[in-house]
């Protein structure tokens, strides 16, 4: 390291006081006018703005950075709040939608009928009502009982119109 | 926020804890702290004399605001000049519209108050106007060795480059302001 690299790299603490030249880096920096230069540079820039600094009110910069702060928690606090509500009720609208706007029926606990009004049933006997049942259990495909449905694939669509209209009087 | 055991003032890195976990003491001792040379910093790299208190408080809400991202690695004070830097260059582009500006920021304009500069001595203002015609990382690796006395292991942490790259940048700076500061 030559003497110029030495006294640039120590000039910043030289200017700041927190270091001293030595009797050698003074004789250098009189008659090196690069060195000297570099040193007005940098001994100007360490002693710039201090009487700006001195102007500045700790006290009232303090407080008006921690009400700042206290109003932008306030409201990042809403907006979360908002965030939260506006997702409840996009969930809330989902479920609407999916469920069709009908509230499901409630649950049955174990034991109990649910009780399904069907006036259609009413009029029917004993035995009819015993055939609808198995029907019901039986896998699909099957036929009720006493319809041979087999019979009706022979069918063209005049005859099958005229067995409906027998079938619902 | 109280002295340590020792009698010693706390670190800032305890000060930053504190304030995380909620004292407000904390924030307002790390204000009184570091305000004179954020002030002095942004003035250095060319905010008007008026406008350094509102950079100041800017500086600081900002630092606050994002506290978590000073992970300590660089001394506290570094870091917020880094703040005040992307502070002062948002606040200029600004100022001068939707403009694309160099990538380096030069040639940052000189917003002093006219009448209060002229108190300031010739030398003083020759060696500010330098600083602001000055790429960015030049001038506040420059601003941070010769008003903060800083390392360029402390510089290269707190502006994101190498001790190596800070050293260059400190020396392309007095080779550029030796020219600029004639």
């Amino acid at each position: 390291m030559t003497i110029c690299e030495q006294l640039s790299e120590r000039m910043p603490a030289v200017a700041l006081g927190t270091a001293t030249w030595s009797a050698e880096e003074e004789t250098h920096l009189a008659g090196c006018p690069e060195c000297r230069k570099e040193w007005e540079l940098v001994s100007a820039a360490a002693d710039l703005g201090h009487d700006v600094a001195a102007g500045l009110d700790s006290h009232h910069v303090t407080e008006r950075v921690l009400g700042r702060l206290r109003a932008d928690r306030g409201r990042r606090g809403r907006r979360i709040a908002w965030v939260v509500g506006g997702l409840a009720a996009a969930a809330a609208m989902a479920l609407v939608v999916r469920t069709g706007g009908h509230p499901r029926a409630p649950a049955t606990s174990p034991g109990t009928v649910a009780e399904i009004p069907l006036p259609e049933l009413d009029s029917l006997r004993t035995p009819e009502l015993q055939a609808v049942l198995d029907a019901l259990d039986a896998p699909l495909g099957t036929a009720v009982q006493g319809v041979d449905t087999g019979e009706l694939e022979d069918l063209d669509a005049h005859e099958l119109q005229h067995v409906l209209d027998g079938l619902e009087g | 926020m109280s002295p340590t055991p020792g009698g010693e003032a706390p670190s800032d890195a305890a000060l930053v804890a504190a304030y995380r976990a909620g004292d407000e003491r904390a924030a307002a001792e790390l204000v009184r702290r570091h305000l004179g040379a954020v002030g002095r910093f942004l003035y250095s790299s060319g905010a008007g004399r008026s406008d350094v208190e509102d950079l100041v408080q800017e500086t600081f809400f900002r630092a606050f605001r994002k506290v978590d991202g000073w992970r300590g690695d660089a001394a506290f004070r570094s870091w917020l000049f880094t703040i005040a830097g992307n502070l002062l260059r948002d606040d200029y582009r600004k100022r001068k519209g939707r403009q694309v500006i160099s990538i380096e920021d030069r040639d940052l304009p000189d917003r002093a108050d006219p009448e209060a500069d002229l108190m300031a001595s010739e030398a003083a203002q020759r060696v500010r106007d330098g600083l602001t015609r000055l790429p960015r990382l030049q001038r506040e690796v420059f601003l941070l060795r010769s008003q903060e006395g800083r390392e360029y292991d402390d510089i290269a942490a707190a502006l994101g480059t190498t001790p190596g790259a800070a050293r260059v940048h400190y020396h392309h700076a007095v080779k550029r302001l030796k020219e600029l500061v004639q």
